[in-house]
């Protein structure tokens, strides 16, 4: 299942990246959830700043491909859509392209219990130029109502900063049921440093997404279907 | 109005509410205004012309029959084959609408509708009539008048059993799939997906959409026509009426203001309530015959004809008349499977529109099993009670049958008690069946001239209800009905090459959809511009209980 899974949605997930000059900078993930060319990502990726943003398609990832990649096609993005308190962005392609999409994509976090099997893929290092795709399999492990009632999903993964942006899919049914934000730490200054025995939010071993539905009433609201 | 493509609004709440909120029009341009207009300038042409229309068709039918017969005979045994594999297969797990889906309408209410919509009025007349005929002339000469009497139970069994729900199902099952499952518009073009791609949306798609279109009006329409004219011959025989063109014209007003307002309340206000009491009202002529009728000669029979349909579908599913050389089945099954054929079309898209959230293998039984039982029941009392006249009481519904086949109800019906009551109760259920099949076909029509939007707006439903209304009365004034009709029958031919193409296709779609579906980006001949990437600090945000997400 999981191979089914990492199968299905390997070829949504995109490098997202800002254009500086003649080179595309890292900034994380983004994932395709419309045949019309729509993608969800993390807002934050964006830093307030919709200019120059675009994604970067990659190759098969069952084969062997290089760690790193000296050039990448890219495409423009613009933002269609933010929703920034749940931290959720919608971009569409710029360009007209043939772009075939899986049946049941849109997940639902309702019913989702303790312990499903999910799966995460995403650009881990493509901040330290690694520009692999990589899935990582978690179970999830909690479901959190943030103070402004964000419906979080705490799953037992350490993503790194690159996987941010992209999606968390339920194995057993195989749709995106998160967005994936980054590590979770439960402390109040968003533990950035240890402090004693308090652990950093980055030795965590537990990460987190904000649930998929924000994206998916970003995408209604837009006149969407997503299915 | 829409744009060229059909809209995309299928899988949206299918409750006929949303209707309140849609525009006057919502039309597919060029299937609509095609549709309508081939309509029009056909019953001109027929009313002008409709002994060279008949000239044309009749023959041609006939030819098709000839030429053609085991072709149909294939073709219907491919498709019954098909369906039960289907049935059985891991592809009967899978929930039309996904997993999530949960049925529109009860299991009684579900039955109610597809049972109303696919058996039509023939079901009562030939009922009686069919076993009669078969027993009086049948293909297989017996020794002795009961092995004749099994026969002809048997070969109406055939005629109405699995092969025709089966079709239904087929068709029914692929329009809801690609619908419901694929997000494709609910409309014929969509099961050709898998084939065609995106091509569905241009000129061959149009073409689909309009011949389904043009057929289901058609048919209902001719349907409607002559079956007033049956109706008036029963109200002749029971009260005396005059068999006039007025009266006629006034049954088929009546039937389409009913069925009308049916379409126009939707397919729950509207449909479903006459369909359930559609059921009750034939619920209720059946039980009569039963417990009037010869009891004990129906229930040791209803048996005894299963028995028979099971031992003798072999033979009877694959028989091609090969060494006879005669024309018999050409007249009776090729007849029938072209006619089930040509009307699939119209009960499989109303079926699919009410069969959102079932499983294949719910859906599957439910079309395919429980109707073709029903029917067996109701063949059983009535053909039963046909026979047991014929061979044990004071007969006459031979020479009723040979004599007019619709009238054969009633003589049936004064063989008992009550038969006042009783006839008006046939009367009752034929107008019924009439309403159900005028509005499921008016609400289909309306689906597919409007893009596959399964709420049309409430004009363009009243537009084609009355449209059906105007062209069955028109061509009952001025002639063109059997002309007509055997155009409509020879759609059959084109619609069972069709329907072997569409199990390929549904196939396909399962298959696609059971297996690992993946992503696949395609850019157009420009390729994307090339950059070197870099690396940089994060932009990250790590969960705390005072941050914003």
């Amino acid at each position: 299942m999981l191979q089914d899974v990492s199968q299905k949605f390997a070829g949504g997930c995109m490098m997202l990246v800002r254009k500086r000059e003649n080179a595309v900078v890292f900034l994380g993930t983004a994932f395709l959830m419309h045949e019309d060319g729509y993608l969800i990502t993390a807002a934050h990726l964006m830093e307030e700043d919709p200019v120059g943003l675009m994604v970067v398609a990659t190759s098969n990832s069952d084969d062997f491909n290089p760690i790193s990649l000296d050039k990448v096609s890219a495409m423009s993005v613009s933002v269609a859509a933010v929703d920034k308190i749940h931290n959720v962005a919608v971009l569409e392609i710029d360009r007209t392209l043939r772009i075939k999409t899986p049946d049941h994509l849109g997940g639902t976090t309702e019913n989702l219990r303790i312990g499903t099997s999910v799966l995460c893929l995403g650009f881990p290092f493509g901040h330290d130029e690694m520009h692999n795709l990589v899935a990582q399999s978690a179970i999830l492990s909690s479901k959190v109502l943030s103070m402004n009632g964000a419906r979080l999903l705490l799953f037992d993964a350490m993503v790194s900063d690159g996987v941010a942006g992209a999606p968390l899919v339920s194995v057993d049914d195989g749709r995106v049921i998160g967005v994936i934000i980054g590590r979770f730490s439960p402390v109040e200054d968003g533990g950035d440093f240890a402090r004693g025995s308090r652990i950093s939010g980055y030795d965590t071993q537990i990460s987190y997404a904000v649930s998929i539905e924000y994206g998916i009433a970003l995408m209604e609201n837009m006149g969407l279907e997503v299915i | 109005m829409s744009g060229s493509e059909p809209s995309q609004q299928v899988n949206s709440d299918l409750s006929p509410e949303n209707s309140k909120d849609s525009p006057l029009f919502d039309v597919h341009p060029q299937v609509f205004f095609t549709s309508a207009a081939f309509i029009i300038g056909f019953v001109i042409f027929t009313i002008f012309f409709h002994q060279k229309v008949g000239d044309f068709f009749t023959p041609l039918q006939a030819a098709i029959s000839t030429n053609a017969g085991w072709f149909f005979v294939w073709t219907m045994n491919i498709i019954l084959f098909f369906s039960l594999y289907l049935m059985f297969s891991r592809y009967g797990d899978i929930r039309l609408g996904g997993d999530d889906a949960e049925p529109d309408f009860s299991t009684q209410s579900w039955f109610a509708m597809l049972f109303s919509a696919g058996m039509g009025i023939g079901l009562l007349f030939y009922g009686v009539a069919e076993p009669i005929f078969h027993f009086g002339s049948s293909p297989f000469p017996a020794a002795n008048a009961t092995e004749s009497a099994r026969n002809a139970m048997a070969i109406t069994f055939l005629h109405w059993g699995f092969h025709p729900w089966a079709v239904y199902s087929i068709v029914g099952l692929a329009l809801a799939f690609f619908s419901f499952n694929k997000g494709l518009p609910l409309s014929i073009r969509s099961v050709f997906h898998p084939l065609l791609g995106d091509r569905i949306y241009g000129f061959w798609g149009n073409l689909i959409d309009i011949l389904a279109t043009v057929a289901t009006l058609f048919g209902v329409a001719t349907s409607l026509g002559f079956g007033v004219q049956q109706v008036n011959a029963g109200l002749a025989h029971l009260f005396g009426w005059e068999q006039s063109a007025t009266v006629q014209l006034l049954l088929i007003t009546g039937i389409t203001a009913i069925a009308t307002i049916s379409v126009v309340k939707g397919l729950d206000g509207g449909i479903r309530k006459l369909s359930e009491l559609n059921i009750w009202l034939a619920s209720g002529l059946l039980l009569f015959v039963l417990v009037c009728g010869p009891t004990l000669f129906i229930f040791n029979g209803f048996l005894e004809n299963i028995g028979s349909y099971i031992q003798k579908f072999p033979m009877l599913s694959t028989w091609g008349e090969t060494f006879e050389n005669g024309n018999w089945q050409n007249g009776w099954t090729v007849f029938y499977w072209g006619w089930w054929i040509a009307w699939s079309p119209f009960v499989g898209m109303f079926i699919a529109r009410v069969s959102r959230g079932r499983t294949i293998r719910e859906f599957i039984m439910g079309v395919l099993c429980v109707p073709a039982c029903v029917t067996f029941v109701w063949m059983t009392v009535f053909g039963n009670s046909a026979l047991w006249i014929e061979m044990f009481g004071g007969g006459g519904i031979a020479q009723a049958v040979a004599e007019n086949v619709p009238v054969s109800l009633f003589v049936l019906l004064e063989n008992f008690p009550f038969s006042g009551v009783s006839s008006m109760l046939g009367i009752l259920v034929v107008v019924s069946f009439f309403v159900t099949s005028s509005d499921s076909g008016s609400m289909v029509i309306d689906i597919i001239t409007a893009g596959g939007n399964p709420n049309p707006p409430i004009p363009q439903r009243i537009f084609w209800a009355v449209l059906e209304g105007v062209v069955a009365a028109t061509l009952l004034l001025c002639g063109g009905l059997a002309a007509l009709q055997s155009a409509v029958i020879t759609t059959g031919l084109p619609f069972a090459i069709v329907l072997l193409i569409m199990c390929v296709s549904l196939k396909k779609g399962l298959n696609e959809y059971l297996g690992v579906q993946t992503f696949s980006v395609k850019t157009e001949k420009k390729k994307a511009e090339e950059f070197e990437i870099e690396g940089a600090e994060a932009p990250h945000v790590i969960f705390g209980r005072k941050k914003s997400a």
